[in-house]
């Protein structure tokens, strides 16, 4: 058994940061984004001079969770993509290792956190979209699966959204959507049939975001002339699709060297009290957002001068 | 009958030998007079009379004796029977050189000066001496009157310094091997040759072989002592060019081995001669000078050096018309504009001269001040059309005994044309100018379809802008009528060639400048031209970063938190604290005072730029703040802490942006 660090002093250790990420998804495949982070907080990592253990681990039973919390392997554990109930956070609480999560719950909040304002960037997006003058907005969210079960990023981009739309006296129309294209497609279907007039959505779903694209064609609606689309948080590969999406771009790095920082703040001194950050990126004007045209035959909407023919200007 | 077989001399100068008894011409008259027993005067002119039995007969034709020789029949006194022929023969060579000399100089006031190019004039003269006066003629000016210059007045001393013009000589074939000096070479002539010398003195000097400067002139100089070798020269004059009393160079005539010296009154001659070739060249000097004169006005007037930008990468030619229509109003400019845009403009003044030029000057000027206030093209347009009719009427008060002005109209066309390499959209605005053509990067050229506008100067009328969305490396050309149209071909038919000619090998757009210029331009080009190619560049998205902002205040700080988390990734770290600044207070200028929607954006580009714009119109004002107030320093400290900031209006709102230089390294 391996001594037990010296957590008042960095210096004593292993020199060794763990890394916990939930192994790769249904493609078998990790997403850019996720690898991002993995790159992020490796390079933070070494410039603390600490080097890095993976660990594909989405729960405690995963079997290099315990290997590498049991023996002491490291100082201490970055956890990415915790969920709502996540048992390795829970763990971690319990046994008083240290650890930092990217990403949030009620149980990290004994320790330090990094995380998108996922409420406040929804809010930002329906804002966004209020001021090119559209009024009947719609959200499209992750699978019901997800939102019921996992991840708190879900809930919270659906609360930011609809408290935002009752402040602007807007009525909320939140759909939960697939992770694949058929679901975008259909979830288009759905909000234009419930109200054909509405002239936008805010996507937490960048999966589905082609599927989305292609109902609103079938729909004759063209992006962003008659209809705008902006993302809750993207990665850099919003900016591949056509039109590229207006969506707030998740700052991997920055999260990553945060997350590495709290954890460092930590090791040196144990009894700080736990830092919690909330990063809140600004929505990146790419091309799939515009001035709202309304929808010929929908009712006039004299609640506001409307701008025909002007677009953003940049 | 019999003939009179010889002549009885009569004259003083008796010489028994003239003329030569064989001339068939002198036969024929005794014989017409013979026949038809009435007086006859026969000339000839005849070699030089040997003087020593044996002698060489001489082989130069320039020096012959001119004779007159009288004829009358001979009666018999008792029959009235003509029945001789008697002659008597006169030496008129005096007066024949004489007339000789009056021929030459009547020729040298046809001959000398026909055009007004001074290289012309000096060869003229040179062409004309040779080989009625001379075997060798030189000519040779100060280098001032080949540039136009003002020559100092009066005679040149010293050692003199001077370019050979023209030149020519009796030798057959084309060169001028007797020359010891190349044509546009200079020679230096030392204070006691005889050049230098009737410079000096302001009067033909006659020189020659019996005299030591000539000998000593001679050996100074190598090429010209073989020269002088070779040929035989031995007889010189030097006579100055001089009109309205300044001096301009030196025309030097010589004689080589085959012919007598030259003679005191041909000091006379080449005198009168240089003197008509000198008003010939003065006036050539003085039509050179005004000429460039009015080519450096245009020149000054058009730009040397484009200023840098990084939105296009461009080429330009400027031809003056032929020497006829002297200097035009043709002009073109690249303008940077914020926000990395540029603009391109091209315009055409109607007419030539001064007039056109300074006109081209002035509008050149406003189109620089109008489009740094950041006006779209057809508001500039709008602007430059009040201008020219406010320069119109201007015009109409100026006498009309004042010279250039034909009339208070003035004609211009012009197109302004402002690329931004982020949208990549190029918006053009036409006062009735050539439409531009575009070559896409996949090969078609074609001519962009633009409403043609109004002249400016008509006043009233809408101009219209029209937008273009351009990949990048496309390829704009801008032109001006004198390259497109000619008197055998329409504007069409001149854009269609410049289309093709675009549309040829992918070259540098310097060849591309050439290539179209030799393509198009005619023989004798009767309109200056202008022609400014661009090819446009883009911005990507690792050099330009948008956001949008919610009118609220709590917004700010998340701004400045995306300026550095940007900076950053540009590797701009140095220029966090500066630019972080600057949005704050350009942010919460817009969130306070503009309306929604509200966006910032960040260009990396040859500066940092950072731009807020709303959707207000209002534009911001420096203020002085009172020593208590809270606000109104905001812009004091943008100004203070960038290179640069403005503002510019849109459609949809304003932008102001702030500009400041990239960290180094």
């Amino acid at each position: 058994m391996a001594a037990r660090p010296r957590t008042d002093d960095s210096g004593g250790g292993t020199h060794t940061l763990g890394l916990l990420y939930p192994p790769a998804g249904r493609l078998r495949d990790y997403t850019t984004m996720q690898l991002a982070f993995v790159g992020g907080v490796a390079e933070a990592a070494a410039q603390q001079g600490y080097d890095l253990l993976l660990a594909p681990a989405g729960t405690h039973d995963d079997p290099s969770f315990p290997r590498m919390i049991d023996d002491w392997r490291v100082d201490g554990v970055i956890v990415m993509e915790i969920r709502r109930e996540d048992d390795r956070v829970e763990r971690l609480a319990e046994a008083g290792f240290p650890f930092v999560a990217i990403g949030r719950n009620h149980r990290a909040d004994v320790s330090g956190w990094v995380d998108l304002d996922f409420a406040g960037l929804a809010g930002g997006c329906v804002q966004h979209l209020a001021d090119l003058g559209h009024r009947r907005i719609a959200f499209v969210n992750r699978s019901e699966q997800l939102f019921n079960s996992g991840y708190g990023f879900a809930r919270l981009g659906d609360e930011g959204y609809t408290e935002t739309m009752k402040k602007l006296l807007l009525t909320p129309h939140t759909y939960l959507c697939g992770d694949d294209l058929a679901s975008g497609e259909e979830v288009v279907e759905k909000i234009l049939s419930e109200d054909p007039a509405t002239t936008s959505l805010v996507t937490m779903n960048e999966a589905a975001l082609e599927g989305v694209y292609r109902g609103l064609t079938r729909h004759g609606r063209s992006v962003p002339r008659d209809f705008s689309v902006v993302g809750v948080a993207a990665s850099p590969w919003a900016e591949q699709v056509n039109p590229p999406l207006t969506a707030a771009e998740i700052p991997a790095k920055e999260m990553s060297r945060v997350a590495v920082d709290l954890m460092m703040r930590r090791l040196r001194s144990s009894d700080s009290p736990p830092r919690h950050v909330l990063l809140k990126p600004l929505i990146t004007l790419r091309g799939s957002t515009g001035r709202c045209q309304p929808v010929p035959g929908s009712e006039p909407e004299n609640d506001l001068p409307d701008f025909p023919g002007l677009e953003l200007d940049f | 009958m019999r003939h009179a077989e010889r002549g009885v001399a009569l004259d003083v100068g008796y010489e028994p030998h003239a003329p030569a008894p064989a001339d068939e011409g002198f036969l024929r008259c005794v014989r017409r007079v013979a026949e038809e027993r009435a007086p006859m005067r026969y000339e000839c002119l005849a070699p030089e009379p040997v003087c020593a039995p044996g002698a060489a007969v001489p082989r130069s034709s320039t020096h012959h004796r001119a004779w007159v020789i009288e004829l009358w029949p001979v009666r018999d006194p008792a029959t009235g029977e003509v029945v001789g022929v008697g002659t008597a023969a006169f030496d008129s060579s005096d007066q024949h050189a004489a007339r000789q000399r009056l021929a030459l100089l009547q020729e040298a006031g046809t001959c000398i000066g026909t055009t007004l190019n001074v290289t012309r004039t000096a060869q003229e003269l040179a062409d004309l001496a040779v080989p009625r006066l001379a075997d060798f003629v030189s000519v040779d000016l100060l280098d001032s009157v080949l540039r136009g210059d003002e020559p100092v007045p009066g005679p040149v001393d010293a050692a003199v310094v001077l370019r050979r013009v023209a030149h020519q000589s009796a030798a057959e074939g084309e060169g001028v091997p007797e020359a010891a000096i190349d044509l546009g070479g200079v020679d230096t002539y030392p204070p006691f040759s005889p050049p230098a010398r009737c410079l000096a003195d302001g009067k033909p000097v006659l020189s020659g072989a019996g005299d030591p400067d000539f000998a000593a002139w001679i050996a100074g100089h190598e090429t010209r002592t073989a020269r002088v070798a070779e040929y035989g020269f031995h007889s010189v004059m030097a006579t100055p060019l001089r009109a309205r009393g300044i001096t301009l160079g030196v025309a030097v005539f010589t004689r080589n081995s085959g012919s007598p010296p030259f003679e005191p009154d041909d000091l006379i001659l080449v005198e009168e001669l240089a003197g008509r070739a000198a008003v010939g060249v003065d006036n050539a000097r003085r039509y050179t000078r005004e000429r460039t004169n009015a080519l450096t006005l245009q020149r000054s007037l058009l730009p040397r050096d484009l200023p840098k930008q990084a939105a296009v990468e461009v080429a330009y030619r400027y031809l003056p018309a032929g020497t006829g229509a002297g200097v035009g109003g043709d002009w073109f400019d690249v303008v940077p504009l914020s926000g990395t845009r540029v603009a391109l403009v091209v315009g055409d003044v109607v007419g030539h001269g001064i007039h056109a030029s300074a006109t081209m000057g002035r509008l050149r000027t406003a189109v620089r001040t109008l489009a740094d206030v950041d006006l779209p093209p057809d508001e500039l347009l709008t602007h430059l059309d009040d201008l020219v009719t406010h320069l119109s009427t201007d015009e109409e008060d100026i006498g009309p005994d004042e010279p250039y002005v034909v009339s208070g109209e003035i004609g211009a066309t012009c197109l302004y044309a402002v690329y931004d390499p982020v949208s990549r959209v190029c918006t053009f605005a036409s006062a009735g100018h050539v439409p531009p053509a575009v070559l896409l990067p996949d090969g078609t050229a074609r001519v962009v379809e633009l409403t043609p506008g109004p002249l400016l100067g008509v006043g009233g009328l809408p101009f219209e802008c029209t937008e273009l969305e351009l990949p990048e490396g496309s390829l704009l050309a801008f032109c001006t009528d004198g390259l497109v149209e000619a008197r055998d071909r329409d504007v069409g038919l001149g854009l269609n060639r410049l289309c093709e000619c675009l549309a040829g090998p992918v070259a540098s757009l310097e060849t591309t400048c050439d290539t179209i210029l030799k393509a198009l331009l005619p023989k004798s080009p009767s309109d200056d031209v202008a022609l400014l190619l661009a090819r446009t560049r883009a911005l990507h998205a690792d050099q330009v970063a948008a956001w949008s902002l919610p009118s609220d205040p709590s917004i700010v700080a998340d701004a400045r938190a995306q300026t550095t988390r940007q900076l950053t990734a540009w590797g701009l770290e140095e220029a966090a604290f500066v630019t972080e600044l600057v949005v704050s207070e350009l942010v919460t200028n817009a969130i306070r005072y503009g309306a929604v929607p509200i966006g910032l954006r960040l260009i990396r580009d040859r500066t940092l730029i950072c731009e807020v714009s709303d959707a207000s119109n209002t534009a911001p004002h420096l203020r002085r703040a009172r020593t208590y107030d809270e606000g109104g320093r905001g812009l004091h400290m943008v100004a203070q802490l960038t290179q640069g900031w403005g503002t510019r209006q849109s459609p949809m709102g304003k932008t102001i942006w702030a500009e400041q230089p990239l960290p180094d390294g």
